[in-house]
């Protein structure tokens, strides 16, 4: 008996000494930092950081109305990937359904997923550009002039085109885990409602919707964190622009750190979205799990 | 059986987790030792280093543009360095351009900047206290506007390059609609406007996307207008530099009406710098207002008929009675970290570098000019009569005061947004107004 | 409407929908592969969609030679070998330590996991920077691998749901024949994690292949350069111009799109098998 728990001992120490060790370095270390950072007024540069409280946050809530702007535009990403997820259930779905070449969309849907996610942003840069760009001289082949935007530059459209190019990327991802959650179902389940008769919808509601609980549960939470974190397709393909209009707030946050030399109020950025995160998806599991006590 | 075979898979085991913690250990060992132990070994390394001087030493150095790059292989410098100090390798670092100074400030943080470290003068200040101070530098010296861009009382960096803002222009379409180089800002425009009104070319090609191209106009104009180029510093001074009468309201004025009148196309903030230059190169476009180093940039694309391309001093003034400034940009800072463990071998390097043998070739074939005393650069037919204008006036640009970086920083004053916004139709007093309100409010908070 | 037709209109549908899908897919990519034939004038002054007048390799040709590709390649692929491998050692360990034991530490391990996961990135990005630096790892291969290893919490998950779909009492009777938790791990935990290994594999392949900044901060040294910091040699804002750029997005694509058309089997099944246990 004395020997098994030792032998635990050592196992769980050999086993967790590396990963613990990476997160003290990499996780828990630069978490510090950051909320250190956050109360003081360093400039990135300089030897010396003075402590100054709250100030950064304070400031950050009452002084910039930039990053409101920014967060809005997070919003955005946020909003519409949302909108997104019945559709995308509803492409898996008939992907798992028995459609000739479904293996061959299948491939095609995800494709855009591994694709180098840089590439992609430079690729969408010069679909929209207005000059010979691609979309615009599709919708001129097309006789819809009429239609033809600035997409990069009109303020009101920018956003959505960003988003269009985070979907493109990311859809295919979650159909893939959609499908994944499908397969798992057990085929005698269907049977059985076949046998009730149940109807498609009813199907829908009852059987593919509980299966894939798991795969919504997680999809959520990343589209929560990935929504916030939103960085490199604005940057690539706008720096923000025009103006902070598809500013995000990660880079609102990396602008005021390295453009502005102030990184103590953009450590402080970092530690609301930290905070933006948690709250939300608390908020969102929530929800989510109300909904489901509700339906059984 | 049984008793054998978990015996074997225990010691496979064991080797595989000992295989995987044995780097760990020893680096969590280095890690351990990190803030006393390693700053106290480079230094004894040194001293080693300095006894024995044809220890092998890497300069780290590195660079932001390809252009950069190419030249140095073209000449072969790295090698022809290693020729005349056989222990020192060059390493030359290539980075991105738009990436380059937030870079920079990660390293610095850990204390592992390059050997030699080049910098935008405007970056001088921030990098002031992490760079040895290079007075008495032989290419410092020499060196014409190393002096100009002093910190406090020290040369911290000698200048590679020097250059001029031009409007390139395509000749053929000047001729076909009669159009003389513009003498003045009024000229400029009515030239733009008839351009425009032919309704074959546009008039200017400008990538307003990427934000930066627009820097001719709304980075330098105020500095033009003031006929001082170290205008940022001046506005530092006052309380309200947006207002009627100063030299940044009435650039911006000026800059307005290029973007009022439609002259750079329907949509320049949806065109990137890449597309503005094909559209000046395959002649869609009739301007485009870059620095000289765009020459450089002509020549690699192809198919571009360089006897079509001509260039002229962006004119600001109103009347030729005025005079006419011209701004004068120093580039490419060369500095050495503290950090350096090898400063003397770096200062051989910039006083190499600098040396009449290498960086008059190196220049040529940048087509820049020098900043040394005694090295003249032949810029080829391409500038031919650009300089030919009644009382022509360098204005020496520089990056702005520590005030003056305080206030940016506090607003964050962005004038290449600014012009983005102006670009997208934003109301012009009203932004000028709201640039009043934060300044002043800036300034007072940072007094 | 008869059934039958219904029937037919709706699949009608189905494969309109699926086929506009696989159009927005295809067609940016599509118009750069044709920008990556033609040259920089040809770019600017043509429709994007029209055929490029000539299938030449001369933007191939420069990138491959400029860049260097051959060696980012190298490069990558090593980065690719050995943290795949380094995953799948860490992410079984953990995933086993993590699941079938209970200790003290645990929830606030695993708390850890999940803010490595939510931590703002570039912010943190000094102190990271800070801790390769003493660990005397800049400038070489090792540190984007190390970061790599650190805090991976869709492994871990994947990970633990599979061990979970594991019966405990698999365990129990392999100890009561003599095995110790070790030869528990080795014998049958990480064979029956393989399937799940061979699709996080990938995933990770993906992942450590379209990294572009943690290899351009971490190493800049050319010699070090990879396949994406390759890219990012084409893409200076100043210097940058399309007919290269394209050529070399297309050939920073085609290793990941050769390996996931090679292997999109294993990884759909690997994924059917991982995101749904429990």
């Amino acid at each position: 008996m004395k020997t098994i728990s030792m032998q635990r001992n050592i196992l769980l120490f050999s086993f967790l000494f590396v990963p613990v060790l990476l997160l003290l370095m990499f996780v828990l270390y630069p978490l510090f930092e950051l909320i250190r950072l956050s109360f003081t007024d360093w400039n990135g540069m300089d030897a010396k950081q003075v402590y100054i409280g709250f100030d950064n946050y304070i400031k950050m809530f009452t002084d910039s109305s930039d990053v409101w702007l920014s967060l809005r535009n997070n919003g955005f990403y946020f909003l519409f990937h949302f909108i997104m997820i019945p559709l995308e259930l509803a492409i898996a779905v008939v992907l798992d359904s028995k459609i000739r070449a479904s293996k061959f969309f299948k491939t095609i849907v995800f494709m855009p997923y591994i694709i180098n996610g840089v590439a992609i942003s430079y690729m969408f840069a010069f679909f929209y550009s207005p000059i010979n760009g691609g979309l615009n001289g599709i919708l001129e082949a097309l006789g819809l002039e009429s239609l033809i935007q600035n997409w990069l530059t009109n303020e009101s459209i920018v956003n959505l085109s960003l988003v269009f190019v985070s979907i493109w990327r990311f859809s295919g991802f979650h159909v893939i885990l959609f499908l994944a959650g499908l397969q798992a179902i057990p085929q005698d389940q269907f049977e059985a409602a076949k046998i009730d008769g149940a109807n498609s919808i009813q199907n829908f509601w009852y059987i593919i919707v509980p299966g894939v609980k798991k795969v919504l549960e997680v999809l959520l939470f990343l589209n929560v964190v990935g929504a916030l974190q939103v960085f490199d397709i604005p940057y690539i393909m706008t720096q923000g622009g025009p103006g902070h209009a598809s500013s995000t707030f990660t880079l609102y946050t990396l602008e005021t750190a390295f453009k502005f030399n102030n990184f103590g109020m953009a450590s402080a950025m970092g530690i609301t979205m930290l905070v933006l995160i948690i709250v939300l998806n608390s908020i969102q599991k929530r929800l989510f799990n109300l909904k489901g006590v509700d339906e059984e | 059986m049984q008793q054998v075979r978990p015996r074997i898979t225990r010691i496979l085991c064991t080797l595989m987790i000992t295989a995987l913690m044995v780097p760990m250990f020893s680096a969590c060992g280095s890690k351990g030792s990190s803030d006393e132990g390693k700053t106290a070994q480079p230094d004894t390394k040194q001293q080693e280093q300095k006894v024995d001087e044809k220890e092998p030493v890497t300069l780290k150095f590195p660079i932001w543009s390809t252009i950069t790059e190419d030249l140095f292989t073209k000449l072969d410098l790295v090698n022809e360095y290693k020729k005349e100090h056989p222990n020192v390798t060059i390493e030359l670092e290539l980075l991105k351009d738009t990436e380059y100074e937030n870079t920079m400030k990660i390293r610095n943080s850990a204390n592992e900047l390059p050997d030699i470290l080049p910098l935008k003068s405007s970056w001088l200040i921030n990098f002031k206290d992490n760079i040895l101070p290079l007075d008495d530098l032989d290419a410092a010296k020499n060196n014409m506007f190393a002096a100009d861009f002093k910190v406090g009382d020290h040369i911290y960096g000698v200048p590679e390059s020097q250059f001029n803002e031009f409007v390139w222009y395509r000749k053929s379409i000047f001729q076909e609609y009669g159009l003389e180089i513009p003498k003045t800002w009024g000229e400029f425009v009515s030239a733009a406007k008839k351009i425009k009104d032919g309704g074959k070319y546009m008039p200017f090609a400008m990538g307003g996307k990427d934000a930066w191209p627009n820097y001719p106009f709304n980075e330098f104009m105020p500095s033009l207008v003031a006929g001082d180029g170290d205008y940022w510093s001046t506005m530092a001074t006052m309380d309200e530099p947006f207002t009627k009468g100063q030299a940044f309201y009435d650039a911006y004025v000026k800059i307005q009406e290029l973007y009022d009148g439609k002259l750079m196309g329907p949509d320049p903030l949806g065109v990137g710098f890449d597309q503005s230059k094909l559209m000046f190169g395959s002649k869609q476009a009739a301007m485009i207002a870059l620095g000289q180093w765009f020459g450089s940039d002509l020549k690699s694309m192809k198919d571009v008929d360089l006897n079509d391309v001509g260039a002229f001093l962006l004119p600001v003034r109103n009347s030729e009675s005025d005079p006419f400034n011209t701004i004068s940009m120093v580039d490419t800072f060369f500095t050495i970290p503290k950090t350096s463990k090898y400063p003397d071998e770096a200062k051989e390097f910039i006083n190499w570098f600098f040396s009449d043998k290498w960086y008059s070739k190196y220049l040529t074939e940048a087509q820049l000019q020098s900043t040394m005393k005694d090295v003249k650069i032949d810029l080829g037919t391409m500038f031919k009569g650009a300089f030919d204008v009644s009382n022509l006036n360098y204005v020496l640009y520089k990056g702005g005061s520590e005030g003056y970086k305080k206030i940016e920083s506090a607003i964050k004053f962005d004038v290449k947004k600014m012009g983005q916004d102006m670009m997208a139709g934003k109301d012009f007093n009203k932004m000028m107004q709201d640039m009043n309100n934060s300044w002043k409010n800036a300034r007072s908070k940072l007094k | 409407m008869t059934p039958r037709l219904g029937v037919a209109v709706k699949k009608l549908a189905v494969y309109v929908i699926l086929i506009a899908i696989c159009l927005i897919v295809f067609l940016p990519l599509l118009i750069t592969l044709f920008a990556s034939f033609k040259t920089s004038m040809e770019i600017g002054s043509e429709f994007s969609l029209k055929l490029p007048a000539s299938f030449n390799f001369d933007n191939y040709g420069v990138v491959l030679e400029k860049g260097k590709f051959l060696q980012g390649f190298g490069n990558s692929m090593f980065l690719v070998a050995v943290s795949v491998v380094i995953n799948a050692l860490i992410g079984t360990m953990t995933a086993y330590a993590i699941n079938r034991f209970d200790f003290r530490l645990k929830k606030i391990i695993l708390g850890l996991f999940v803010a490595g996961m939510i931590m703002p990135g570039m912010i943190t990005e000094i102190s990271r920077f800070t801790v390769i630096k003493n660990l005397g790892l800049y400038n070489t291969i090792w540190a984007p691998i190390v970061i790599y290893a650190a805090a991976n919490l869709v492994q871990l998950y994947i990970y633990t749901q599979f061990i979970n779909g594991i019966p405990k009492e698999l365990d129990e009777s392999a100890m009561l024949d003599g095995c110790s938790y070790f030869s528990v791990f080795n014998k049958m935990i990480f064979p029956l994690l393989l399937p799940a290994t061979a699709t996080l594999g990938i995933i990770k392949a993906v992942d450590v292949m379209n990294d572009m900044y943690v290899p351009y901060l971490y190493m800049p040294s050319s010699s070090l350069r990879t396949l994406t910091t390759t890219l990012m040699y084409f893409s200076s804002s100043k210097f940058g111009s399309w007919d290269y750029l394209s050529a070399a997005i297309i050939l920073v694509m085609l290793p990941t799109l050769l390996i996931y058309l090679l292997f999109s089997k294993y990884i759909f099944k690997g994924i059917v098998a991982g995101a749904v246990k429990g």
